[in-house]
């Protein structure tokens, strides 16, 4: 008979606690990637049902949901669109996911509910690459292998009441199974198989492409870049001087008196190396997908890594198609300012705009004197940094003729105006000379091992050619350390920043960007490790080891046998057990249902029987007696056994 | 498997982490069913025909890990079991109906599982054998009035016990309790000390059966109605005796007595 537990508890309300949690879960975890009139309407679904199963225990028949759902799936298919494909597909999912709570639920009702929460999951992997996505995922994976175990419980015996103990109990152990699980997804997910050609990457959605260089660059227009703090670039190697951090992306070289672009170039051919002198430096670098195809590596990159990449004659990296995913390259620069070239397009990088003014033809003359090339580029250098110009962001002069206002008339603006101007008037002078844009500078994470470059860090400067020299590297734009920062090293925000930065570098380097080839460099790894070791032994040692082998031999029978007779608990045992191995020798064995003297009596050989008799008849006087048998006693029966 | 195609490696964690659940409860669903032991106990005297309750003893000899959902399948009948603890036991009685009397042997004893997920159920037997005897069905017969009027006929026996029936066995000293009625007056006036007779108590004369002489044609028949004979008997402390082929069972009324008439019944097998 049971008594009325009061702290009883239905597995069914357990349950549908559980199922909701999956609900809300997997809601929050797409909810931003969603139109937020589908949010609105999951979150009043899915307060309705749960508002339904509290109070009135009440449900939308199944056959209304089910034309609700197929109308919600026909829409999707009317509405869809190629390049958000899974956005549309989600928003469906998670308006069926918000109808199935409506129903009345059974066993398949709540596994289609997981279902659909595993799917939702794929569509949150689909569209984001961010970190989230584990934190969603180890959630998710706890609390659906919680809610299938009591789900289990459920379909045994839907009316199941059992004591709050024994779910705390329940509850408590089924998290053992995500647990195992865990670390067992990390093996998983190294050694399953992967494809080198996705079938369905379109599936994949772009990821959102920032703003940056374009190949035209219009004077005061980009400055906005200039303000957005966010990474555009993550770049693994060893600290560097921060004044040779200058990250070259793409040559402008045609100028129209407003705005600078890069005319058509060929695709360097392959045996003309880069002749350079420096140090060559190794990166790894995590490009964030932007606008352009232009691949970004430390000034005067020697050669990068990545597939389909070429390399134009203006020493920059192009590939086929804008970067829509965050791509991972390894590139080698030679850090150096200079790079040889012998013959070049003079026309090309001489070329001015027709309304060059006269002012600024007469500034140029009044600097230039002379025929050395580089003496004359230092005047105009100087002209720029005798500090009557000031580097700002704000007002800058966005007019027809930008120049001649930044020259003569304000005075300031960015790095695009210095070196426009710059470039401008080393044309006038007769150097050949072009635009080169990228990114200065970097925050270099300790941590992490890695230069965060921020968007805020697109710069452009100057490469001016010097015959029998090559192209030169001159930055006109005043040093401005401090904006080229993320702020100052103190600030507890800054630090919280670069260790979640820190954590999210590794999701991608261990987990988004894991691919085939660094699968296949796992695999050599490992075997080349397991490689058998050649083992070799003189003779003395092999001896010892032999030696050792038999002894451990001998330690474990020894132990083994130790074992039998401490089993055996006492000497009377081991000595009885004794007998009867001596008995059985010549043949007679007990039965177990004989006594012990029964056993004597029935043995035929006269000699053996006395002998026998003896040990039995001393053996029970010690038995019966209710003493202990002492090493004395036992050694007289010893003797006697002996005899036999 | 769409995490291949899209290479997509948040899905490939999805399916890690799904593989990864079926492995692990794959591993859950085989311990959950390792490491326990059953025990079937039942009651001394189980007649055929009848519902007797099996007790079910399900003993979980893992050290961390509880017993989930467990049934145990006894002759397709179930006992389910929620949870068990770790080392611990828990009963559960299940009304078997027997429909022949004899030996029965259970073998089949499944337990199973469908823990974690209800995605297919586990099985594994449990390697022992419960061996029973269920006795004949009793059937209400007419032959209990025969051997009655039999017995009347012959009368009562007294016996050598003592007791409050008819003769005088012995006379002995006075017990404080003894009923006065007793108290044999003339040895008390004789010895001067209060005496008590004891008087002999009458037995009923015993009752023999002899199978073979019992005209039932129907055996399973013949069986129930001699079976539910003795019984009657010998609970109203009538000794009864048997004969039965070859075996001679001598009257007596101990529970012993009447177990073991009742196995040879259960037993037994016609030519």
């Amino acid at each position: 008979m049971k008594a009325i537990d009061l702290k009883a508890i239905k597995i069914v309300h357990i349950l549908k606690f559980f199922t909701y949690m999956v609900g809300f879960i997997s809601f929050l975890s797409i909810a931003k990637y969603v139109n937020p009139l589908f949010s609105l309407a999951f979150l009043l679904i899915f307060s309705a049902s749960l508002y339904f199963e509290y109070k009135n225990r009440f449900y939308i028949p199944r056959w209304i949901v089910n034309i609700f759902s197929l109308f919600v799936v026909g829409f999707t298919l009317y509405r869809i669109k190629a390049d958000e494909f899974v956005a549309q597909l989600v928003e469906a999912l998670l308006f069926i996911f918000a109808v199935k709570f409506l129903e009345e639920k059974k066993t398949r009702d709540y596994m289609q509910i997981y279902t659909l929460s595993l799917f939702l999951l794929a569509g949150l992997g689909l569209m984001s690459l961010d970190i989230a996505f584990s934190v969603y995922l180890i959630i998710t994976v706890m609390i659906l292998s919680t809610s299938f175990v009591i789900l289990t419980f459920y379909s045994q015996d839907p009316d199941m009441v059992l004591n709050h103990k024994i779910i705390l109990k329940i509850l408590v152990k089924s998290l053992y199974i995500p647990c195992a699980a865990i670390p067992l997804t990390a093996v998983m997910f190294i050694i399953l198989p992967r494809t080198q050609y996705p079938i369905f990457d379109f599936l994949n959605r772009p990821d959102k492409a920032k703003t940056g260089f374009t190949e035209r660059v219009r004077l005061g227009a980009i400055a906005n870049i200039q303000e957005d703090a966010s990474i555009i670039m993550r770049v693994h190697m060893d600290r560097i001087n921060d004044e040779v951090l200058y990250w070259r992306g793409i040559v402008l070289d045609y100028f129209d008196g407003t705005s600078w672009k890069s005319s058509k170039k060929q695709y360097l051919i392959q045996n003309k190396p880069l002749i350079a002198q420096g140090n060559a430096v190794k990166q790894v670098i995590y490009l964030e997908p932007y606008e352009n195809r232009y691949i970004f590596a430390l000034d005067k990159p020697a050669f990068i890594t990545l597939k389909g990449i070429k390399c134009l004659e203006d020493l920059t990296y192009v590939m086929p198609t804008s970067i829509e995913k965050r791509v991972r390259y390894e590139a080698v620069s030679i850090i150096s300012n200079v790079f040889f070239e012998r013959d070049i397009d003079k026309e090309t990088y001489l070329q001015l705009p027709e309304n060059i003014s006269e002012e600024i033809k007469n500034l140029t003359k009044s600097l230039v004197r002379g025929h050395d090339t580089l003496k004359n580029i230092y005047a105009v250098y100087n002209f720029f940094n005798n500090g009557s110009f000031k580097y700002s962001l704000k007002n800058l002069p966005f007019t027809k003729s930008p120049i001649d206002d930044f020259l003569f008339k304000t005075r300031y603006g960015n790095c695009e105006y210095f070196a426009s101007a710059f470039a401008v008037m080393l044309r006038l002078a007769g150097i050949p000379s072009r635009l080169v844009g990228g990114y200065r500078g970097g925050y270099y994470n300790d941590m992490g091992k890695y230069y965060l470059v921020p968007q805020k860090n697109a710069h452009v400067w100057v490469e001016a050619f010097i015959e029998n020299k090559g192209w030169m590297r001159f930055d006109p734009t005043p040093a401005y350390y401090e904006t080229f920062g993320l702020g100052r090293k103190k600030d507890i925000m800054l630090q919280i920043r670069l260790i979640m930065d820190t954590i999210n570098f590794y999701w991608n380097v261990f987990v988004i960007n894991y691919n085939l080839d660094r699968q296949l460099s796992i695999l050599f790894a490992i075997t080349k490790n397991i490689k058998r070791p050649q083992l070799k032994f003189n003779a003395k040692i092999l001896w010892f080891i032999k030696f050792a082998i038999v002894f451990i031999c001998i330690v474990f029978f020894a132990f083994l046998t130790v074992k039998k007779i401490l089993k055996t608990q006492n000497r009377e045992m081991y000595l009885l057990l004794q007998f009867y191995k001596r008995l059985s020798k010549y043949g007679y064995t007990k039965r177990p249902s004989q006594g012990l003297e029964e056993f004597v009596f029935s043995i035929k050989d006269d000699k053996i029987r006395i002998k026998a008799w003896e040990f039995v008849r001393q053996f029970e006087e010690i038995y019966y007696s209710d003493k202990r048998l002492d090493k004395l006693g036992a050694k007289k029966l010893k003797e006697v056994l002996r005899e036999i | 498997m769409s995490a291949i195609n899209t290479g997509n490696n948040l899905i490939y964690l999805i399916v890690a982490a799904l593989l990864s659940f079926m492995g692990i409860s794959g591993f859950f669903g085989k311990n959950n069913l390792s490491g326990i032991d059953i025990e079937i106990n039942f009651p001394p005297e189980i007649y055929a025909k009848g519902e007797f309750p099996l007790k079910i003893t399900l003993i979980n000899k893992k050290r961390i890990l509880p017993v989930f959902l467990l049934k145990v399948n006894i002759n397709g009948k179930e006992a389910f079991f929620p949870f068990l603890d770790p080392k611990s036991s828990e009963t559960r009685y299940l009304q078997v109906f027997f429909p022949k009397r004899g030996r029965y042997v259970i073998k089949d004893v499944y337990i199973y599982s469908v823990f974690p997920f209800n995605f297919f159920t586990r099985y594994r037997s449990i390697n022992k054998t419960f061996e029973f005897i269920v006795f004949p069905a009793l059937k209400e017969c007419s032959l209990i009035s025969l051997y009655e009027k039999n017995r009347r006929l012959k009368g009562d026996r007294s016996s050598d016990n003592v007791g409050y029936d008819t003769d005088i066995v012995s006379i002995r000293e006075y017990v404080y309790g003894d009923p006065l009625k007793y108290i044999n007056w003339k040895a008390t006036a004789k010895t001067g000390k209060l005496k008590t007779k004891e008087l002999s108590s009458l037995m009923y004369r015993p009752i023999f059966i002899d199978f073979n002489e019992i005209l039932i044609r129907d055996t399973e028949e013949k069986i129930s109605s001699i079976a539910y004979t003795i019984v009657k008997l010998i609970k109203s402390n009538m000794p009864v005796g048997m004969r039965i082929k070859d075996r001679v069972f001598l009257p007596d009324v101990s529970q012993t007595h009447r177990v073991n008439i009742l196995k040879e019944l259960a037993l037994y097998e016609g030519n």
